[in-house]
């Protein structure tokens, strides 16, 4: 019935990966697991690592110390069994060029044993490629849209998505959402997307990965991260406010004695109120959404 | 009649915690009569375009405060309330909302009289 | 087993096209450039030389499939690819061994399978490794082996081909077993799908978007491997504000590393003279077929006779300086006037500056080529005729470059002309003077063009045709909308992607 249920192992481990090119060191000391079922947003800024760890759990990139394992399997030894599950879309993949997309299609369904013509027809509609087309003579766009359909048609357990929808239109953006839902509902696969398109992610992740200078940041459910960063506003008509907040959960603060604009990282409910009282002001909660999390989430290292 | 419910993505409320907030909303109203059905989780996840495991966070939450139940095998219902905790529920839900209009009243300097008479007035001008 | 994405993937037409074309070439190379003779060439050039240019036009299509991203995914590719390189080898070796049982009778079949099917297989040890500034070893590699065996030790092939045919077969049993063990080796999965490759049968037919695509892919790898996985932005504050060094930014853009420059006026110096020689020795062998040899043909081309009548009558002393200077030029206009668009950040008319100086510096560096390619040729002729060197070919080639010279910044210009009219018409104003002009000054022996005074009645020309060009480079940046043409034949020499 539901694949995720017979394997017993979560689809995808990081032990201690270290990931070195050259001088640089795109990975350093990474653990992570993505247990089967979840849907990960993977955070970071350009050059954070994210690219690396996708490719690390699709076997292309193999780490300079530590073990992944996806399926269970170190990511040196995937082979079909694994492969068959495993479902990848590259931010610049590279496909057959002189193929039309229609030939593309076709071969590379030779090679899974699960190919879904039904989905494939389906989503070729909902992301509005030609298929008679070549690959050579597509735009950066349409190239995109070839390489999730390559990487998605043999419903896969386990999909990777690096900037899956970087340039793609809002429109077919939503379809494409609306597709992996679907995905999810159906197959109850597991998905790890890193996307810079916050407003996207934000609908359909449940867990989020924050990754920043090669190092893990974030590991926690989306739901307890929105309702743990907020932004409180203080507000003192007798100028009562401190030039600075000592509290060790505030992550910036700007404002003068009478206003104070504050982002915070906290799970505690009651803090607002206390910090409020504390200072002898009257305080609005606001929680913070992806977008404005996501400076707080991938620079709360450096901050530190 | 399902449950009519619409999700900011983008005010930093998690989902589920939207879902919750609206269907105890529509039952303290009465929109959602006792023993209504819910949708199931597939379905609604279709309809919102979210994450299935998003509305099941929502449902078991919901069944656990105790506003849904199970019945006759899988369904969820409304689930039927005495008068005196539905009572409670209703005034939970205006107190949220009057906390932050006492916390303008605060900032604004308004005196507790004064507040509480605009209040009044306001009650009288939705009731004509 | 479906084999129907194989033949997608293969492309059998034009393997076989390309398979039949390759081979006579291969045949015709062994009997007039090597003397190779009657029964030996024929068994070579298929059972050797050609069943290893078949071998990798039939790897070809599977490395390009492996050398894309998707490939470390798609389950059981190598094993799949294999198994359908095994067909298309298995299938080919009857063909070829079928062919061989005709043409070649005095070999026996054991030896005739067994040479075949080692030459079919080898081919899929080529990892396609690339190295920093796109050097590649293969296939130079290659061509040096089979020129070692062409030159010294057709004989001897042929020979224990004939003596001992099932030992041939049993030798190549290994090589057939290593080449298909290793060339298809899963550990180099992941480096493959990294380093994009393009074969024959896609670049073949001058497809344009498919040669400025792999370009950009062969580029954007190279930049990769230079930075450590970085790009480079060119801003002024990095490059400066001199021509010339928005010059050196664009022979870095378009060559990478300097080997690859060096690379392609190395291949051009010595394939330069081969074909040079190739077609006035075609030509004789089409006029006189009885009494026309290579030998005789380079006995002309030194010898420089004094030609009466007819010039055209005597191809083999002027065809392969006419040959020579006509490639070169031709190679060089085609290089400086297809120069891709790139969006410095520089105005129009620094761009059409820095094109213009690039342009320049690419016919004098093939003029530079030609002189090296006609001594190479010079050189090569003494060798094989043991005649002694003489400076006359070289003048008359002087004296045809020089000509070429005046002529090469108006054609240049030629493909800037909008319209198909225009660029006929001034392609005839121009070829009318010119190509006449050539023949006479590479035919009389006249040495004026390269004396001083002749230098001083060319300086003129030069300088005049020089403006000219100037003038519609200028014209044309000034106008033209950036960033969207590609060039078209630097991009097979420099990419490496022909097979």
């Amino acid at each position: 019935m539901n694949p995720t249920a017979s394997s017993p192992c979560p689809p995808f481990v990081a032990r201690q990966i270290t990931k070195r090119y050259d001088q640089h060191v795109a990975l350093k000391d990474f653990s992570l697991e993505v247990p089967a079922g979840r849907v990960v947003g993977l955070l970071g800024r350009n050059g954070a690592g994210k690219t690396t760890l996708l490719n690390i759990a699709a076997g292309l990139v193999l780490p300079t110390s530590g073990e992944s394992f996806t399926f269970g399997i170190p990511g040196a030894n995937l082979d079909s069994p694994q492969l068959t599950r495993l479902g990848v879309v590259q931010q610049e993949g590279r496909c057959i060029e002189w193929m039309t997309v229609r030939q593309h299609l076709d071969f590379n369904a030779s090679f899974y044993p699960g190919w879904d013509r039904e989905l494939e027809k389906r989503l070729v509609a909902a992301l509005e490629v030609d298929p008679a087309r070549k690959i050579v003579q597509l735009s950066t766009g349409d190239r995109q849209k070839v390489n999730i359909l390559l990487g998605v048609c043999h419903r896969p357990e386990l999909l990777l998505l690096d900037e899956p929808m970087s340039a793609l239109d809002p429109i077919v953006r939503a379809r494409l959402l609306d597709q992996l839902l679907e995905r999810l509902r159906e197959d109850g696969c597991t998905v790890v997307i890193s996307s810079h398109i916050l407003d996207d992610v934000e609908k359909i992740v449940d867990w989020i990965v924050g990754i920043d200078q090669g190092e893990l940041v974030e590991d926690r459910a989306f739901d307890e991260l929105q309702e743990s960063y907020a932004e409180w506003t203080l507000i003192s008509p007798h100028g009562s406010l401190p030039a600075s907040f000592s509290e060790p959960y505030i992550l910036s603060h700007q404002g003068d004695e009478r206003q104070a604009l504050l982002r915070v990282h906290t799970r505690d409910a009651g803090a607002a109120g206390r910090l409020a009282a504390s200072v002898q002001a009257e305080i609005r909660v606001r929680p913070l959404n992806l977008e404005e999390m996501f400076p707080l989430i991938t620079s709360s290292r450096r901050k530190a | 009649m399902p449950p009519l419910l619409v999700i900011d993505h983008h005010n930093g409320v998690p989902a589920y915690r939207q879902i919750m907030d609206q269907i105890k909303l529509q039952i303290a109203t009465g929109v959602l009569a006792a023993g209504a059905e819910m949708p199931s989780t597939r379905t609604l996840s279709a309809d919102l375009a979210l994450n299935p495991m998003t509305i099941s966070k929502a449902y078991s939450l919901l069944e656990h405060d105790g506003a849904l139940e199970r019945r006759r095998g899988q369904t969820l219902v409304v689930r039927a309330v005495k008068d005196a905790e539905g009572r409670s529920a209703r005034l939970e839900l205006l107190r949220t909302q009057f906390a932050a209009a006492a916390s303008l009243a605060r900032q604004l300097d308004i005196p507790k009289d004064e507040a509480i008479r605009i209040f009044k007035a306001s009650l009288d001008e939705t009731q004509s | 087993m479906k084999l129907h994405p194989y033949l997608r993937v293969l492309r059998p037409v034009r393997t076989l096209a390309l398979s039949v074309v390759y081979i006579l070439f291969v045949w015709s190379w062994l009997r007039t450039f090597f003397r190779v003779p009657a029964p030996v060439d024929r068994f070579l050039a298929i059972a050797l030389v050609g069943s290893t240019l078949h071998g990798s036009l039939l790897i070809g299509p599977l490395h390009e499939v492996m050398h894309r991203s998707f490939a470390a995914f798609l389950p059981g590719l190598h094993r799949r690819l294999a198994r359908w390189h095994a067909w298309g080898v298995g299938v080919s070796a009857l063909i070829f061994t079928a062919v061989l049982a005709f043409v070649s009778m005095e070999v026996p079949l054991p030896a005739s399978l067994g040479l075949v099917l080692a030459s079919l297989s080898l081919p899929a040890l080529n990892q396609r490794r690339r190295f920093r500034g796109g050097l590649r070893l293969w296939h130079p590699g290659m061509m040096a082996l089979g020129g070692l065996i062409a030159a010294f030790a057709p004989m001897a092939v042929h020979r224990a081909c004939t003596g001992a045919p099932w030992l041939v077969l049993a030798l190549s049993a290994p090589i057939v077993y290593l080449s298909f063990r290793y060339g298809f080796d899963r550990r180099l999965t992941r480096r493959r799908a990294l380093e994009p490759v393009f074969c024959i049968q896609t670049t073949i037919l001058f497809n344009q978007r498919i040669i400025s695509e792999a370009r950009s892919q062969m580029l954007a790898l190279t930049q990769k491997q230079a930075k450590g996985g970085r790009g480079r932005d060119w801003t002024v504050k990095s490059v400066g504000g001199s021509t010339w060094a928005w010059l050196r930014v664009q022979f870095h853009v378009l060559f990478g590393r300097s080997t690859v420059f060096y690379q392609v006026v190395a291949v051009q110096a010595l394939l330069y003279p081969l074909l040079a020689l190739l077609f006035p020795y075609l030509m004789e062998k089409a006029t006189h077929p009885d009494t026309a040899t290579l030998a005789g043909v380079l006995r002309q081309f030194l010898d420089n006779p004094p030609v009466s009548g007819n010039p055209m009558g005597s191809f083999a002393s002027i065809g392969p300086v006419l040959m020579l200077s006509g490639l070169t030029m031709f190679y060089a206009v085609l290089v400086a006037s297809a120069v891709p668009h790139r969006k410095f950040p520089i105005s129009r008319e620094r761009m059409a500056r820095v094109q213009f100086a690039y342009a320049i510096l690419v016919v004098a560096a093939n003029f530079a080529i030609a002189i090296l390619g006609a001594s190479v040729l010079v050189l090569g002729a003494c060798v094989l005729t043991g005649l002694p060197p003489g400076l006359g070919p070289l003048t008359r080639m002087l004296a045809v470059l020089m000509v070429l010279m005046a002529a090469t910044p108006l054609i240049m210009i030629i493909s800037l002309f909008k319209r198909a009219l225009w660029r006929i018409v001034v392609s005839i104003l121009l070829a009318v003077p010119t190509i006449p002009l050539c023949i006479y000054v590479a035919t009389s022996g006249n040495s004026f063009a390269v004396s001083p005074l002749g230098l001083i009645a060319f300086l003129p020309v030069w300088i005049l045709s020089a403006w000219c060009g100037w003038r519609a480079f200028l014209r044309h940046y000034r106008t033209a909308d950036l960033g969207t043409q590609t060039s078209i034949l630097l991009v097979a020499a420099q990419s490496g992607c022909g097979n």
